[in-house]
């Protein structure tokens, strides 16, 4: 069959070559390939440069701004205590505020951290007898925090010793209104799902949106890990109802005229989902509240630019994830299924040939990672599973188009139950 | 000796009787109190086996001091005993344990009256009942006493004299109920939510409000426009009613005293005797138990005897 293959592309001509990838050619590989390449390129310039003047690149931690560490959740009892424990003494000038979204009294989240509140002086508890969703738990701590840098931890996440020193240091700019930190897979290895996704996690998060950033594109901060300055917090008067908050208000403070940075060293472990169903139900959560919900309809007026706010890389947020995410999903199918039908005798061929044109961007994306890791071993033994990173993404295009055509005719993100009925039932809809 | 054993007649009261009614000659009503009365006196024979024990002044018993004996007359006031061992005298008093075939053993507080050698080793004692084994015996002793001068729960009589009973079998000790107390003194607190730091009731809760619709939480204030209807400061809805647009929610606690904030408030008592104010938490944990025993009735004896 390769032989087939080879014959039969050999028997191409450039042109139908490039017809056959256009949409790939059009938009992944820029974004993709030369994106890449040209940071990669700019980047090593720079050390190359810096080493020949034999300047040292370590870069010392000299921003100690206050911050507030916000440790919302639901039945959240069991890993609670485990988030507090990792940082305390993390960071100077630290205060923790732990909020029980009204969790079961058998998970509940006030027995185990009160212990804490009442030994730290930094560590206020506070708690709601009914759940009211992860936006409003958020908003919660707001009116109890003067602290200058406000960040979002889920309970089930750990830090890294310097994730908190890493990402203050960009807050030094006044411009920066949100930073993204690194967010890696705690447990890559329990099966080939996990594994997918922790290969997934490092290309998406850490040189993806080191990418994006450079570009002045980056438009989200993992809800997991976030970094937010209060005053741009409060300027967009909080979180709105979710899911898919830590889009939305990343974009609110893209709005109002503040950076994004990306903090690509500042990691933290999360676990991921150990089975396939959980993670296509995790995904389409995901999905259906963002490129849909919130680029396509609550923030489309970004894309106008007869508003006196529009700016090109808040347009380009919105253009590239439409775009990629969103469009391309649909033209993959449309394409696939003319393919099978007109021409069955190619698909299989075609397929094979985007196949290997997928790797070829997967390996630009591995050297990538590679010259940017701190921990290479590490991160290229995660890459073992680049043959399969195809398959991979494939699930993810099902999963995206199955979640937007919900979201698009019935928006199903509005009755997702991860907002409570009574609030999902008066929210705004968008 | 003679025993002389008065049975009274049975009252003619039940020849009146009619349809349940019970009608009473007065004539008849008064020799009847009489009877009653007189027979408070009289004794009755009654030969049952008996234990003493010695009682100190202060309620203790002395085990060592056991002697077996046999009953021998019984009046509503006391009780001859014929004992076979031992050295008593008048006043001592005594701690009597009459042997019943279906009731077991009743207890009784005795005080020695007269001491009559019979024969060469039995001697006859008179006594009346009564005395600190009677007192200790007494309903208003076996149960903790809350006692308003004090504050405190207390019982009459000191531990030592309760386990001393309950370790001879003759007291059963039963727990009542915990009851937290004064670290210092041991008498009864007021308790309050009250600030951790220095332990002050004045403390006010803040009061926020969670708009459902925009996810907004902020103090009451903040939705608050001099009319009387609320709105949201994020999404300008106007006309919140609560429970459908919004609910409360308590926020931080603050103490007016000393200014500490916090989201949680700490149970703080407050002693009524000696003014201590310490965190329950530290309160001491009082147990009180009831006392329960057989007690013998000599009313009750001689009403069946009669």
């Amino acid at each position: 069959m390769l032989v087939d293959w080879i014959h039969w592309l050999s028997h191409l001509s450039w042109l139908e070559v490039a017809l056959l990838l256009m949409g790939t050619m059009l938009v992944d590989c820029p974004r993709y390939a030369l994106a890449r390449v040209l940071i990669v390129t700019i980047d090593f310039s720079k050390d190359l440069w810096s080493w020949l003047c034999g300047r040292d690149g370590q870069e010392e931690f000299d921003y100690c701004p206050s911050i507030c560490v916000i440790l919302a959740g639901y039945n959240e009892g069991d890993s609670v205590a485990r988030a507090i424990e990792s940082l305390i003494g993390a960071y100077p000038r630290l205060e923790i505020i732990v909020i029980d979204d009204g969790s079961a009294e058998e998970h509940s989240m006030v027995e185990y951290a009160r212990p804490y509140g009442k030994k730290y002086d930094n560590i206020l508890v506070l708690a709601r007898s009914e759940r009211g969703g992860k936006s409003s738990a958020m908003n919660f701590a707001l009116p109890y925090t003067r602290a200058e840098i406000v960040i979002t931890v889920d309970c089930d996440s750990s830090l890294d010793d310097a994730a908190l020193w890493e990402c203050v240091q960009y807050f030094k700019d006044p411009e920066v209104g949100a930073v993204s930190a690194t967010v890696f897979s705690r447990n890559p290895y329990v099966n080939l799902c996990t594994w997918m996704q922790a290969y997934e996690y490092l290309h998406a998060i850490f040189t993806g949106r080191m990418v994006a950033e450079r570009f002045g594109i980056l438009g989200i901060t993992s809800g997991a890990f976030a970094c937010l300055r209060r005053e741009a917090v409060e300027r967009t008067l909080g979180w709105d109802v979710g899911p898919g908050e830590d889009l939305d208000l990343t974009m609110r403070i893209r709005h109002l005229g503040y950076k994004i940075k990306c903090a690509p060293y500042a990691d933290c472990l999360t676990d991921v989902p150990t089975k396939w169903k959980q993670l296509w139900r995790q995904r389409l959560r995901w999905e259906e509240a963002s490129v849909v919900r919130t680029h396509c309809r609550k923030h489309i007026d970004m894309a106008n630019p007869m508003k006196a706010s529009f700016r090109w890389s808040n347009f380009f947020v919105s253009f590239e994830l439409i775009t990629v995410n969103l469009v391309f999903g649909y033209v993959i199918l449309i394409y696939s299924a003319w393919l099978c039908v007109n021409k069955p005798q190619h698909a299989l061929f075609v397929a094979l040939t985007f196949y290997v044109y997928t790797l070829l961007l997967e390996f630009i994306n591995v050297l990538t990672l590679t010259y940017y890791s701190r921990t290479r071993l590490a991160h290229l033994t995660t890459c073992l599973v680049l043959p399969l990173s195809p398959f991979y993404q494939l699930f993810l295009i099902a999963n995206r188009i199955v979640s937007y055509t919900r979201e698009i005719f019935w928006r199903t993100s509005f009755k997702d139950n991860f907002v409570p009925k009574h609030v999902r039932d008066v929210t705004w809809k968008w | 000796m003679q025993h002389s054993v008065e049975h009274v007649d049975k009252p003619s009261a039940a020849r009146n009787t009619d349809a349940g009614r019970v009608a009473l000659d007065p004539n008849e009503l008064a020799a009847l109190c009489e009877q009653q009365i007189g027979r408070r006196d009289k004794r009755f024979a009654i030969e049952r086996p008996v234990q003493l024990t010695t009682v100190s002044l202060d309620g203790m018993l002395d085990s060592s001091q056991r002697h077996n004996g046999t009953s021998r007359e019984i009046s509503v006031r006391g009780i001859s005993v014929d004992v076979t061992s031992g050295t008593f005298h008048a006043s001592q008093p005594l701690l009597l344990g009459m042997h019943f075939e279906q009731l077991g053993i009743q207890y009784a507080g005795l005080i020695v009256r007269r001491v009559e050698k019979l024969e060469e080793s039995i001697v006859r004692l008179g006594a009346d009942f009564g005395g600190p084994a009677a007192e200790v015996l007494s309903t208003g002793h076996l149960m903790p006493e809350f006692r308003a001068s004090q504050m405190a729960f207390l019982m009459p009589q000191p531990p030592q004299v309760y386990d001393n009973w309950v370790n001879s079998g003759i007291l059963q000790k039963t727990l009542l109920d915990h009851v937290m107390v004064c670290p210092r003194c041991a008498a009864i607190p007021t308790v309050r939510n009250a600030c951790r730091k220095c332990g002050s009731g004045r403390v006010a809760n803040d009061r926020l409000i969670h708009h459902f619709a925009c996810a907004y939480v902020g103090f009451k204030a903040e939705f608050e426009t001099g009319t009387n209807e609320l709105v949201c400061p994020k999404c300008q809805m106007r006309k919140l009613s609560i429970g459908a647009d919004f609910e409360y929610l308590i926020g931080e606690n603050r103490c007016r005293s000393c200014g500490w904030r916090d989201s949680e408030v700490e149970l703080v008592g407050h002693c009524l005797r000696c003014s201590n104010r310490f965190e329950m938490t530290q309160a001491r944990e009082q147990e009180l138990y009831r006392y329960d025993v057989s007690r013998l009735d000599p009313l009750a004896v001689t009403s069946e005897l009669a």
